[in-house]
């Protein structure tokens, strides 16, 4: 097995996605291996570094309101136009007079 | 989980036949995760307001398309990266810098800047599979379908985003411990 093969590997364990049984093998070769476990480690610690490095981007409350604000905005303004639009005269009631 | 699903599906349909105070709903679902996404995409706390909020808005405009099939969170990050994507392409026309403080009053250690630097620097290839995959935990099959792209393909991306990542970052996750 190649480096490359070696770190798909560890990225499949990381990743829970290798079946149960070569899960079990993987855990018992990193215990023999500890260029395997430095490797799992360092994989490890990356990801944990990359979460931790965007773990405030939540929103905050100003910026939901303010997000919320402008979408009910333009939903009222779209469902007045509607409104209007339903309760234009359809047939000509509200025509101005002729004069006869 | 069976509950989100079916009140999902409730608000879809209300939505669908017109009626939009659904929308207050689904952005009670779903605007934290749009927000955090677009945030990721485009470094910039404004734009990924201005982004969330079209990102809804462009939802209501295809109401009349919407299918309560459970590919609707799906939809909604296409939509998203779609509008993330048309930001950085005017970005990189004008020039505009990210926020350079990665939002105030927030921890700035030198390990979170070095990480979001290197991942701001990869391209976008293997940039967006490790946002949707590794900070938005989307499953690869559906960052596959946000990215229109097939999960073997995707799962290659992801493997040398990571890689690069760890190459950039060995030196200051070093320092870090």
């Amino acid at each position: 097995m190649n480096t490359n093969d070696c770190r798909k590997l560890i990225d499949l364990f990381l990743d829970d996605e290798l079946p149960l049984e070569l899960n079990l093998e993987f855990k018992e070769m990193m215990f023999s291996d500890s260029a395997l476990s430095a490797e799992v480690a360092e994989s490890r610690r990356t990801r944990e570094a990359v979460a931790a490095g965007y773990a405030n981007d939540g929103m905050r409350e100003d910026e939901r309101q303010r997000v919320f604000a402008r979408i009910a905005a333009e939903v009222s303004a779209a469902d007045i136009n509607r409104a209007f639009q339903l309760d234009l005269p359809l047939s000509g009631q509200f025509q101005l007079p002729i004069s006869q | 989980m069976q509950e989100d699903s079916s009140a999902e599906k409730r608000l879809l349909q209300a939505l669908a036949g017109g009626d939009s105070s659904a929308i207050g709903a689904l952005y009670e679902m779903y605007g934290e995760r749009i927000f955090r996404y677009t945030y990721r995409m485009l470094n910039n706390r404004s734009d990924a307001e201005d982004a969330t909020a079209e990102t809804f808005l462009r939802v209501i405009r295809r109401s009349a398309d919407l299918r309560a099939d459970g590919a609707f969170r799906t939809w909604l990050f296409r939509i998203a990266r779609n509008l993330c994507i048309d930001k950085l392409r005017q970005h990189s026309l004008l020039e505009l810098p990210h926020d350079a403080s990665y939002g105030a009053g927030e921890d700035r250690t030198a390990l979170r800047v070095a990480v979001r630097q290197a991942l701001n620097d990869l391209p976008s290839d293997y940039r967006e599979p490790l946002i949707l995959c590794d900070l938005e935990e989307v499953s690869a099959r559906e960052a596959a379908d946000v990215l229109g792209i097939s999960v073997p393909a995707l799962k290659s991306r992801l493997y040398r985003g990571r890689r690069a990542l760890r190459d950039k970052l060995g030196s200051a996750l070093e320092r870090a411990l």
